[in-house]
């Protein structure tokens, strides 16, 4: 004989939270009558109701009730769209000031002061200016 | 802050300021030197310096890459670098010189700018310093020609003085000529400069004299003097430049211009404010090339300020080097159009040249971090690598926010870090706005997310009626998604929607308003509709999953996924319902489509689940083991220890433990363990198909998952559930050493007490444990539920075995009674009753006495039969009796084997006393013999009358009372052999 599985019989998927059960107790009951069928009765989700909200226990580590769906993500397609649309950045609250630039432009200015100091002492002859008598300057 | 002694010396970089190991000595980063700060004496105490600020470890330039592209560049004079390249001046007092009139004097001070004048018979020259060697007595000494006029030489002698000799006179030069390291002199007191500065002590005369004679010798031919003092500033003595007799500002200038190519910025400072202030033009190209070494200077531009402002005005270095000194406001934009200025004039590598346009963006591999953002912020296509090499750590909000309008930086954890808990709020809205937490959202206000997420989370209403925002555009898509599953397609408005959904949300309103019309939703079903993937479960909700079968083949081929999708949703809607059936048709129409794992694995799940509760568990399994081929989920495998019960208990058993080797969490593996357990017990064909034992070992699909789950961090509830199954079904490895060695729970009384299970001597291991319960009140239920069985179980087994000879049961009801406390009144007396008659029936059965402990405890019990109620007093009447009964027999039975002893030598005795004469040792002994046999006789008699009194069973008595007549027979006849 199969055991009862209250989730299946609420139509929630295995695990969901007490809340949820709840909430689906209305949408189970239209689902049901609905479909016309007599395999499930109202007393039956009374039943699964309890179960959920009175077991305790994590169901994530329980073995003992079929679990349905193994694996909840394939039932929600992924992808943005007309009912899913994608994320908006926030507007900008910031406006530039001509400080903000200078603190930029201050920086740039202290890496190149850096690397003239390095460069300059070595492209650059400190002659003495003196006029050889070959016309060259020592 | 507590201070600290360091035996390290701090270091700082030079340039940069960056902290370095006490073990570097040039820095990382820039390659700069390091030079120690104020550093810590080894013997005092100091307080350890704060962290650096972020701003002091941001990298700095690559100046070693800079180094490196110097090399193709070819030196130019520095006074190219002035406003008239081709310009000259005299030297002599810096007046500017016309170029058409450079080898004519200084029209201002007569000077010709010259190094030698024309018309100097250079070729007739003589050289002056040369050494030789002069006989002075018996030996040769050194000699130097200081002097030579036309008829004669004036040599230096070893001593000092100086002889005037003819020229003919000379001795042989000697002079081996300057090595090789040495550098070319070009005046005619060179060599004596040479040796007068570099001597090596190997000749006789001291510097000062040799100076001396080369300046006497110099003052002889003024157009050597300029010449001489090359020769001294190549010597690298410039302090010796006023021997030369040139002008002082003459001598000023070459010690600047030497102070520059030796970049001793302290002596270009010095001597370029010693010259007059509006002469020596050249002085202004050499400080602008220098600049940033001389800021370094102490007061350097307060020195430098009266040069600088006399050429402001017509050399535009000496402008850029009055701001750059300070002397001059310079903001950041006139500091780069100064760096413009700069690397116009002088030759620096082009590479450099580009970094001064931020927005070419050009080598930033040069700059330092600083640098590296000004380009990232100007550049109009900065390097795409630059994003991740920039540090936005300090760089200002507003900055930040123009990287990201300008799409320069995409990642968040780069724009975040370091930044101040609100800024990193705003900064995730600004960039992910789905990375945002609920508070952070809340804080930072993004009405649109906040609608979003609602509308995600599928809110009815994702708007908020009190939001002034209803307005804005995400808002009004909401309200356009609310419409459309509220079935209300007429109010939904096109301009409402967000621009990219609008087709989406025309099809979508289309297919509802035809469907209301009676069109069938599946032939109404179009490509560009599936293509967005978020109108799939809408579709379902409003529609129904079977409405939506039966698209055309077409649109099925091309959208297969979708209804693929479609079978699997409609089959799990089907077990919602308990139709199993119809489940297993959608779930079977699903893998006819489904390739992808994922899928695949969700239907069999599904088929098997309809099969499990249509009674096919067979069918079911097959199911659940193909989809767990593979990767597969947890869920699958708790689901096949679900079906596997129904099959077969050892096989669930087997998928359990599977569970428990590789569930996720320590409590699912426990929860299967002990599942697993209750299945395998639950195997009752299997239970006396064994050994017939309780105690059958556990199958190794269990048994190795059990042994590893007991020692891990679990509940005590869970450890004992598991430890008692190990206990009695894995014994023998439990009380190996060390097998609980790891478990949290090794010392608890639970442990202890199932190890005592576990033990071969269980019963007496477990009283031991039993036994060490002080107040059983505070004792756990499950050890008052273990010891109350323990009891009961024992009784049980004495009933119905008191007659077996086996003494066990006895032995462990008598540690029972004597050892664990707290025991009901009524189950200690019938414990101690039914010890004393087990284990009194055992020792009479092996011909032994009874131990005076067993009496003693009959004894103590005894007497509390008459404290139990009547109807306990009845239960127990019988086992008193049979405890005497046992008693006394034993006894009897035991002063019978005495009393038979003794009669033999009583006999023997009785001979002796006939035959040997009185008072004889032996007639004395055999008295003695006779004597003891009347003692046995009188305490058999007192042992056992108590025991008559209470005998009920009348031939116990009879034969009892028959030993003591005989007893008191054989007392009467050894008395009165005594008393003969």
């Amino acid at each position: 004989m199969v055991t009862r599985n209250p989730y299946l019989l609420l139509g929630v998927d295995y695990g969901c939270e007490p809340d949820a059960a709840r909430r689906s107790f209305a949408r189970a009951a239209r689902r049901i009558r609905r479909a016309g069928t007599d395999r499930i009765s109202t007393e039956d989700l009374t039943w699964a109701l309890h179960e959920i909200q009175n077991n305790h226990a994590d169901p994530s580590n329980e073995v003992d009730t079929y679990r349905v769906p193994a694996d909840p993500r394939v039932f929600a397609p992924a992808g943005e769209g007309f009912f899913a649309p994608a994320p908006t950045p926030l507007t900008r609250r910031t406006e530039t000031t001509p400080s903000d630039v200078d603190t930029l432009t201050a920086g740039l200015a202290d890496d190149v002061d850096l690397l003239l100091a390095e460069v300059l002492p070595h492209v650059v002859r400190f002659d003495y200016g003196y006029q050889t008598p070959e016309g060259t300057e020592l | 802050m507590s201070p600290v002694r360091s035996v390290l010396v701090a270091k700082l970089c030079s340039s940069c300021g960056r902290e370095l190991a006490p073990v570097d000595n040039f820095c990382d980063q820039c390659g700069a030197p390091a030079h120690q700060r104020d550093e810590p004496r080894h013997d005092r105490p100091v307080t350890r310096r704060a962290a650096p600020t972020p701003a002091a470890v941001l990298p700095g330039p690559d100046r070693a890459l800079a180094r490196s592209l110097v090399r193709q560049v070819r030196p130019v004079p520095v006074g190219r670098a002035l406003r008239d390249p081709d310009g000259a001046m005299c030297l002599a007092c810096g007046a500017d010189l016309p170029g058409d009139v450079l080898a004519s004097p200084c029209a201002s001070c007569g000077t010709p700018t010259t190094l030698v004048s024309d018309g100097v018979p250079l070729a007739t020259v003589t050289v002056l310093g040369g050494l030789h060697r002069r006989r002075a007595g018996l030996r040769k000494r050194p000699a130097m020609l200081v002097a030579r006029g036309a008829d004669d030489c004036t040599l230096l002698l070893h001593n000092g003085r100086t002889l005037t000799v003819a020229p003919g006179d000379l001795p042989a030069t000697t002079d081996p000529g300057p090595g090789p390291d040495t550098p070319v002199l070009r005046s005619p007191v060179g060599p004596i400069l040479r040796h007068a500065v570099t001597g090596d002590g190997s000749l006789p005369w001291p510097a000062d004299l040799l100076l001396r004679h080369a300046f006497d010798a110099l003052a002889t031919v003024p157009w050597a003097r300029r010449v001489a003092a090359l020769d001294l500033l190549a010597l690298g003595r410039p302090d010796l430049l006023g021997g030369c007799g040139l002008s002082r500002t003459e001598t000023t200038w070459l010690t600047l211009v030497h102070g520059a190519r030796r970049g001793d910025a302290a002596e270009v400072v010095a001597a370029a404010a010693a010259l007059p202030p509006d002469r020596y033009r050249r002085k202004i190209a050499i400080v602008a090339a220098l600049l940033a070494q001389l800021r370094q200077v102490p007061g350097a531009a307060e020195r430098l300020a009266p040069a600088l402002r006399a050429f402001a005005g017509t050399e535009p270095l000496a402008a850029l080097a009055q701001r750059a000194l300070g002397l001059a406001g310079h903001p950041p934009r006139q500091r780069i159009d100064d760096h413009v200025t700069r690397a116009g004039t002088f030759p620096v590598p082009v590479e450099l040249v580009h970094l001064l346009d931020a927005r070419a963006a050009g080598s930033s591999a040069l700059l330092g971090a600083r640098g590296r953002l000004a380009v990232l912020h100007a550049a109009a296509d900065p390097d795409p690598g630059l994003a991740v090499a920039v540090s936005l750590d300090d760089a200002p909000l507003a900055v930040v926010d123009d990287l990201i309008d300008a799409g320069k930086v995409t990642d968040l954890a780069t724009v975040s870090a370091g930044r101040p808990d609100d800024q990193q709020a705003y900064l995730t809205a600004r960039i992910a706005p789905d990375r945002l937490s609920d508070a952070q959202l809340e804080r930072v206000g993004h009405r649109d997310e906040a609608i979003r997420r609602r509308l995600l989370a599928g809110g009815t209403d994702p708007t908020d009626p009190t939001d002034p925002d209803r307005t804005s555009p995400m808002a009004r898509h909401a309200a356009s998604v609310d419409h459309v599953l509220r079935r209300r397609p007429q109010d939904v408005v096109a301009g409402h929607v967000l621009p990219a959904h609008r087709e989406v949300a025309r099809l979508l309103t289309d297919v509802i308003t035809r469907a209301d019309a009676g069109e069938e939703p599946a032939a109404l079903l179009t490509g560009p509709l599936l293509a967005d993937r978020s109108t799939w479960l809408p579709l379902v909700r409003l529609f129904g999953a079977e409405r939506l079968r039966g698209a055309g083949g077409e649109l099925v081929r091309g959208f297969s996924d979708f209804f693929e999708w479609l079978d699997l949703t409609a089959a799990r809607e089907h077990l919602f319902l308990a139709d199993w059936q119809r489940a297993t048709d959608a779930a079977r129409r699903c893998l006819e489509l489904a390739t992808g794992e994922a899928v695949r694995d969700e239907a069999q799940n599904l088929l098997a689940c309809g099969l499990h509760n249509l009674g096919d568990h067979h069918g079911a399994m097959r199911e659940l083991e193909q989809a767990i081929e593979g990767s597969y989920s947890v869920a699958l495998l708790a689901n096949i220890g679900v079906v596997a019960a129904h099959l077969d208990p050892e096989l669930a058993a087997g998928h359990l433990g599977r569970i428990v080797r590789e569930g996720p969490t320590t409590a699912m593996r426990v929860n299967a363990a002990r599942q697993a357990l209750a299945a395998w017990r639950s195997d009752d064909g299997k239970l006396w198909a064994g050994d017939g034992s309780d105690r059958r070992a556990l199958p190794t699909v269990l048994r190795e998952p059990l042994r590893s789950i007991v020692v891990e961090r679990i509940d005590l509830d869970d450890f004992r559930a598991v430890v008692a199954a190990l206990a009695t079904h894995d014994a023998a490895w439990l009380t190996a050493p060390n097998s609980l060695r790891a478990s949290p729970h090794r010392d608890t009384l639970d442990a202890r007490y199932h190890l005592a299970v576990a033990a071969e001597d269980m019963f007496l291991s477990v009283v031991d444990v039993l036994a060490t319960i002080q107040d059983w009140a505070a004792a756990p239920e499950w050890l008052c539920t273990a010891r109350d069985e323990l009891v009961h179980q024992t009784i049980d087994f004495l009933l119905g075995h008191i007659d077996d000879p086996d003494n066990m049961a006895g032995i462990v009801a008598r540690a029972l009674v004597t050892k664990v406390r707290g025991l009901p009144e009524r189950d200690q007396v019938v414990l101690a009753l039914l010890a004393v008659a087990t284990l009194a029936h055992h020792v009479t059965e092996q011909d032994e006495e009874l131990a005076d402990g067993v009496v003693d405890l009959f004894g103590a019990y005894e007497g509390r039969v008459a404290a139990l109620d009547a109807e306990q007093r009845e239960a127990v009447a019988g086992l008193r009796e049979l405890c005497v009964r046992r008693i006394t027999l034993n006894l009897a039975f035991s002063r019978k084997r005495e009393i038979g002893t003794l009669v033999d030598l009583y006999n023997a005795a009785l001979d002796v006393l006939d035959r040997v004469q009185r008072g004889s040792p032996l007639w004395f002994r055999a008295r003695g013999q006779v004597a003891e046999t009347v003692d046995a006789c009188q305490r058999t008699k007192a042992q056992l009358r108590p025991w008559v009194r209470k005998l009920e069973d009348a031939d116990v008595r009879d034969m009892v009372l028959g030993f003591l007549d005989h007893c008191a027979d054989l007392e009467l006849k050894a008395q009165r052999v005594l008393g003969s």
